[in-house]
């Protein structure tokens, strides 16, 4: 019964996470892949928590719609990715590139757990 | 002695938690600054857009450096009429540039049924109204919402990126 309960909630997730994607028709499915690679990777402009996908703005559509018409022009997702960060910076990314700017966004979160480890296992005596 | 440590350690910890973040939450609340002047100095692509002819609604297709000026403060803005404080903007900026020659402002209307448009209304506000159907315009621009302007040379080059409502000390 559990099982059944958890399958009927994720079979939601899994409606909502593609319902707003454009209907698009490419060449063949590396173009379709790539479209889809791309678009999971570029956060709404506009409510800013949400990838393009999930998003239903106005916003994000066009940009589903740029991305499907610079993919059907045979062009790279590195230029796809750059033409969108150049305008709206790497913050527009939910995977955002590892480099000096972001290491405290990388990182921070392991080092807040390592301390908090070490923290712990100092105190697991008076803890037990 | 090692007790009072122990104690110093963890309010220091505790401390820098909590500097960091207020510095995240402070940088979050000063984000409309820093996409502004994350726009400032790139150039736009010389893209082909859909003009509006005001007489009779009828589009024709054009690069939009053909209706920058050399002379004048061009002015790129983003709106539409289901945008209520966009409406509202437009009555305020007629007002302020009536007497104003030097300002070239270009409408741009995004997402919007053009035909519901009275533009013979406009005709004053706006030197040229441009229809952005598909919202390319305002992504190569790197607008993120309506109402947002952006003033620039006749060149291209963004020189200020106005998130929001236009305020009469931002355009003097």
């Amino acid at each position: 019964m559990r099982k059944l309960f958890l399958l009927f909630i994720l079979a939601f997730f899994k409606l909502s996470s593609f319902a707003s994607i454009q209907p698009v028709e490419f060449e063949d499915n590396t173009q379709l892949d790539l479209y889809n690679k791309i678009i999971n990777n570029i956060k709404c402009v506009v409510c800013k928590a949400q990838s393009i996908v999930d998003s239903d703005t106005d916003f994000s559509r066009s940009m589903q719609t740029l991305i499907a018409e610079q993919i059907k022009e045979k062009k790279s997702e590195e230029e796809i990715t750059s033409y969108i960060t150049d305008r709206y910076g790497d913050k527009v990314l939910l995977n955002p590139p590892v480099d000096i700017k972001t290491y405290l966004l990388w990182f921070m979160p392991i080092g807040i757990c390592l301390v908090l480890a070490v923290i712990t296992f100092k105190n697991l005596k008076k803890l037990l | 002695m090692s007790r009072n440590y122990k104690i110093l350690a963890t309010t220091i910890f505790i401390l820098l938690i909590f500097i960091f973040f207020s510095y995240v939450l402070f940088n979050k609340i000063d984000e409309k600054k820093s996409d502004e002047e994350f726009s400032k100095g790139r150039v736009i692509g010389n893209l082909e857009v859909s003009v509006i002819d005001s007489e009779n609604n009828k589009i024709k297709k054009d690069k939009i450096y053909n209706y920058l000026k050399d002379n004048k403060t061009n002015i790129i803005h983003f709106w539409a009429s289901w945008c209520s404080t966009c409406v509202k903007e437009n009555v305020s900026l007629k007002e302020y540039i009536k007497n104003k020659k030097d300002i070239n402002l270009i409408s741009v209307i995004f997402k919007d049924d053009i035909s519901s448009i009275d533009f013979k209304n406009l005709k004053n506000l706006y030197n040229i109204n441009i229809d952005d159907s598909n919202g390319f315009v305002a992504l190569e621009f790197g607008a993120s919402g309506v109402p947002e302007s952006f003033i620039v040379d006749s060149n291209g080059k963004i020189l200020k990126h106005i998130i929001g409502n236009i305020s009469n000390g931002e355009l003097s």
